[in-house]
């Protein structure tokens, strides 16, 4: 046999506990209650301020990016390259 | 310098971490506790382990112990850390084969008249001694997919 004895009550668990996960991931039954819902708008509103940040950054970048296909020294640049004394 | 901007934006995502954070249903606090304390129990004394609800692990002291203790400390995880639904239910998954087992083992127990340990007595008795495994590891099953669900 297989599964001896003293080990099948244990694998039986296993099996349920396997199955209840499986119902538990793929289970829509909790989706749209107003609890749910509400937390995926803070989901999303957590998400859209990231984003929004990142976006702010990746702007700046682009600014700079242009002003030096533009042949323009970003402000930064200027500095470091000034004469001492 | 400290940026007060930065400050209560920091602020304000915390705060609305915390309410993304799932609810902590007082069936696992239970459990976890219950473990732990079989945990400490096993680790005094290893006759504990014979118990109706825990004879049908074939385990040693020691990775009975480290069962007990892991399946705890998995199981607090998704109340301190966002995690998604399919960690979320895959953390709960031990401490559920823990709580089956005890169930089942039970079930054995009632069916056959006989305690973990050997003892004999009658169905009824054992039914009205152990019920309260099966109960548990109903209302665990309950507690888990909701909580998965609520994700």
């Amino acid at each position: 046999m297989l599964i001896q004895e003293s080990q099948l009550v244990p694998f039986a668990a296993l099996v349920i506990a396997i199955g209840t996960f499986v119902y538990a991931v793929r289970s829509k039954a909790g989706d749209n209650t107003i609890h749910n819902l509400e937390r995926r708008i803070d989901e999303l509103q957590v998400k859209e301020q990231r984003c929004s940040e990142r976006l702010a950054a990746l702007e700046l970048l682009n600014q700079e990016l242009l002003l030096r296909l533009a042949g323009i020294r970003p402000m930064g640049d200027m500095k470091r390259h000034e004469p001492h004394g | 310098m400290c940026n007060m901007g930065t400050f209560w934006l920091e602020a304000l995502r915390a705060y609305r971490i915390q309410r993304i954070s799932v609810r902590f249903p007082l069936i696992l606090k239970l459990i976890i506790w219950k473990h732990l304390v079989w945990a400490a129990c096993i680790f005094f004394d290893t006759s504990a382990m014979h118990i109706t609800a825990f004879a049908s692990m074939p385990l040693s002291g020691i990775a009975s112990i480290g069962i007990l203790v892991g399946s705890s400390c998995l199981a607090l995880v998704p109340f301190y850390v966002l995690v998604s639904r399919t960690v979320m239910a895959m953390l709960f998954v031990p401490q559920s084969v823990l709580m089956y087992v005890s169930a089942l083992g039970a079930l054995r127990a009632v069916l056959t008249g006989t305690y973990g340990d050997g003892v004999q007595h009658p169905h009824l008795f054992i039914l009205a001694d152990q019920c309260i495994y099966g109960l548990l590891a109903y209302y665990h099953t309950i507690a888990v997919v909701k909580n998965a669900q609520e994700r």
